[in-house]
């Protein structure tokens, strides 16, 4: 009688063990997810951050290549470059004259 | 003390079903809505432009470049100054000063625009209005320093020509179709508006109060496509000298209308083309329809003696006559039917021979030769030559006269085209046809764009060449009595000696409602040189010249005088 009343007792500890360790188990796994969910959120937010820094900027480096073309389409425009040649005085040839070969001018001896 | 905490907990009964029922309302009756209302706070969607492609020159510079530019707008709750006040800031950035216009035009000009702007700014039935598209940069900087409350901008594209209005018959224009979306119009940028059209894309994501992207939220992204750029064959160097000496040309010989074509014969590439009069395509809607119309592929005309290389060729390779055949009926105007047909100088030769006809430009040879080939055989031939066909050219617009059925030609018929009156071309059907001649027998497709290209990859649009016209000694023959008449023609005054041009010259009457013009007439040279391996081949014609009718007093010349800077920029060096 009296050892049944022991066995009783110590399955009830072991029992009681049992369910402290399971409560502290899924303790763990909640303090683990709730760290985990921490964790990834600041990351996210820190990401998401980042990622608007650089989409910033993307637009402000789009916003200089924009310009740049429009330098560089003015600059290579054949029209702007004539009438800079004018201004210089350039003048097209008008008259051309070719010389032919027919005779030798000069010879080694 | 019981009743009392009956009446306490009726009272709890009685709030929590105000709150029920306010919950109610707010989750279940307004739960859409305000859901809706939320979203919009927190999910942002913005839509990602894709430019219109460019169109670049040979060198890969730039002929037509997509541009910055914005749309102006008034959110109309947010303006705080009066419309008025407004309308007069602004106005002054909207209107431009020409040179020779007067303080008062200049200021009824403004007057208009404020007019404009202070009856779209006092809507009463609309939150936002546009108040003006393809602002430059320079102008949106200047609009904000005014800090007007209610005023913003939108991006958007405009077209930029850095040769300003040159080619803009061959480029086209951008303009509005009726859903108010940017389209090509007309040249390149009608025919290939798919190509140039970028496809817009989308981007839809939450992000917080401050815009900062949420990356646990949801987020759906349509790529952008761009436009594809077109890189042409037209060599700028060539478009201006061409569109120079075109303007000189039509101010030198008065004449009302003008075109310039400039084509490689081996591989159909437009190396230039011009036409005047012309418009700014950055400026379109100043002009009327009537400007759009590029002449060289829609507009017809009676080609004249141009059309002579064309017959003289089909009756040589049908071997019904040689250079050296003499014309049995050129002794004097002839008669055919109730038309009688005279040379151009009313001067006859008998016993001219075929190469006589080709250089003294005889109408009554060239009948001889008509008549020799006849209908059939003449009809085969120009049907082969493209005369009556589209080119394919690769330009929005091209229009073509129809040939006539091949069983309704009269003997009249077969005579008059013979020397090219009484049958209508473009001035790209004749670039082609002649093109044959020059490139030993063989039709090629006149093509303005060499290739496409998109990012990272390009692809390459081959040369079109036809079936085989002429043969390659025929081509040869005729070549040869193209260089005697332009050596020895009616326009051998203005022939650059010494070098190896084909050329002929063409001076057509004006039909005028079923008669011809007495005065009136549309003169033509068309060449190419050298010769025998040439570099271009050019038509020029200038239409109701107030100087001379003829060709070899006005288009020769000016053909002449364009080819001399084309023989310097190739490197086309005289024979001996």
């Amino acid at each position: 009688m009296k050892r049944s009343t022991a066995k009783k007792i110590r399955d009830l500890e072991k029992g009681k063990v049992f369910g402290l360790k399971i409560t502290y188990f899924f303790g763990a796994i909640l303090g683990i997810l709730v760290l985990a969910t921490v964790f990834v959120t600041i990351e996210t937010s820190a990401a998401g951050a980042e990622l608007a820094v650089l989409e910033k900027e993307e637009a402000l480096l789009s916003k200089e290549r924009v310009e740049l073309k429009s330098k560089i389409v003015q600059s290579t425009s054949l029209s702007k470059i004539s009438e800079a040649a004018k201004d210089l005085d350039l003048k097209k040839t008008s008259k051309i004259i070719y010389i032919t070969e027919e005779e030798i001018v000069a010879k080694l001896p | 003390m019981q009743t009392r905490i009956q009446i306490i907990g009726l009272g709890f009964l009685l709030v929590f079903l105000a709150i029920g029922v306010r919950l109610f309302y707010w989750q279940i009756v307004r739960g859409k809505e305000l859901s809706s209302q939320a979203k919009v706070q927190y999910e942002s969607g913005e839509t990602i432009s894709a430019p219109r492609g460019n169109i670049l020159a040979s060198d890969s510079t730039w002929l037509v470049a997509s541009g910055e530019a914005w749309l102006l707008f008034a959110y109309l709750p947010d303006i705080d100054d009066p419309p008025k006040e407004i309308a007069d800031k602004l106005a002054p950035f909207f209107v431009v000063r020409e040179d020779e216009e007067s303080d008062s035009e200049y200021r009824e000009k403004l007057l208009n625009e404020v007019d404009r702007l202070y009856s779209l700014l006092k809507k009463d039935e609309v939150v936002w209005v546009a108040l003006k598209r393809k602002l430059l940069p320079e102008t949106k900087k200047n609009i904000e320093a005014l800090s007007i409350s209610g005023i913003g901008f939108e991006p958007g594209e405009r077209r930029v020509y850095p040769e300003a209005s040159s080619a803009a018959h061959l480029l086209g224009f951008v303009g509005k179709n009726k859903e108010g979306e940017d389209t090509g119009y007309f040249g390149l940028e009608g025919f290939y508006d798919l190509s140039l059209s970028g496809k817009p894309g989308f981007l839809k994501r939450e992000s917080d109060a401050k815009g900062t992207p949420i990356l646990f939220g949801g987020s759906y992204e349509i790529s952008a496509v761009g436009g594809t750029d077109l890189k042409t064959y037209i060599d700028k160097s060539i478009q201006l000298t061409i569109e120079e000496q075109l303007v000189d040309g039509i101010e030198k010989y008065g004449a009302k209308e003008g075109s310039v074509v400039v084509m490689n014969p081996k591989n159909g590439a437009i190396l230039g083309m011009a036409s005047y009069p012309s418009y700014d395509p950055e400026q379109y809607s100043e002009y009327g329809d009537e400007y759009f119309k590029n002449p060289v592929v829609s507009s017809s005309f009676e080609p004249g003696s141009v059309f002579k290389v064309l017959v003289m060729s089909a009756a040589l390779d049908a071997d019904v006559v040689e250079p050296d055949t003499r014309c049995e009926i050129c002794e004097g105007p002839l008669r055919v039917d109730k038309y009688i047909i005279r040379t151009w100088n009313n001067e006859y030769r008998p016993d001219s021979t075929m190469l006589d006809v080709i250089v003294n430009s005889d109408n009554v040879g060239m009948v001889y030769v008509g008549q020799t080939l006849g209908a059939d055989k003449l009809y085969d031939y120009l049907d082969n030559f493209g005369i009556g066909k589209l080119t394919g050219v690769d330009l929005q617009g091209e229009a073509t006269p129809r040939l006539r059925p091949k069983d309704k030609w009269s003997i009249v018929d077969v005579s008059t085209a013979s020397f090219g009156q009484g049958i209508a071309v473009t001035p790209i059907q004749m670039i082609k046809a002649v093109s044959a001649i020059a490139n030993k027998g063989v039709l090629v497709t006149p093509q303005v764009v060499d290739s496409l290209q998109g990012r990272g990859w390009a692809e390459d649009i081959k040369p079109e060449f036809g079936e085989r016209v002429i043969s390659e000694e025929t081509a040869k023959v005729m070549t040869s009595m193209m260089v005697e008449a332009a050596k020895n023609g009616e326009a051998k005054w203005t022939h650059s000696r010494g070098f190896k041009v084909a050329g002929k010259t063409g001076t057509a009457q004006i039909p005028v409602a079923g008669n011809y013009d007495s005065e009136k007439t549309i003169a033509s040279f068309i060449g190419f040189a050298p010769a025998d391996d040439p570099e271009f081949l050019m038509l020029v014609t200038l239409r109701e010249s107030e100087s001379s009718p003829w060709a070899s007093e006005t288009a020769a010349p000016l053909w002449y005088s364009i080819a001399n800077e084309l023989f310097l920029y190739f490197g086309i060096q005289p024979e001996n």
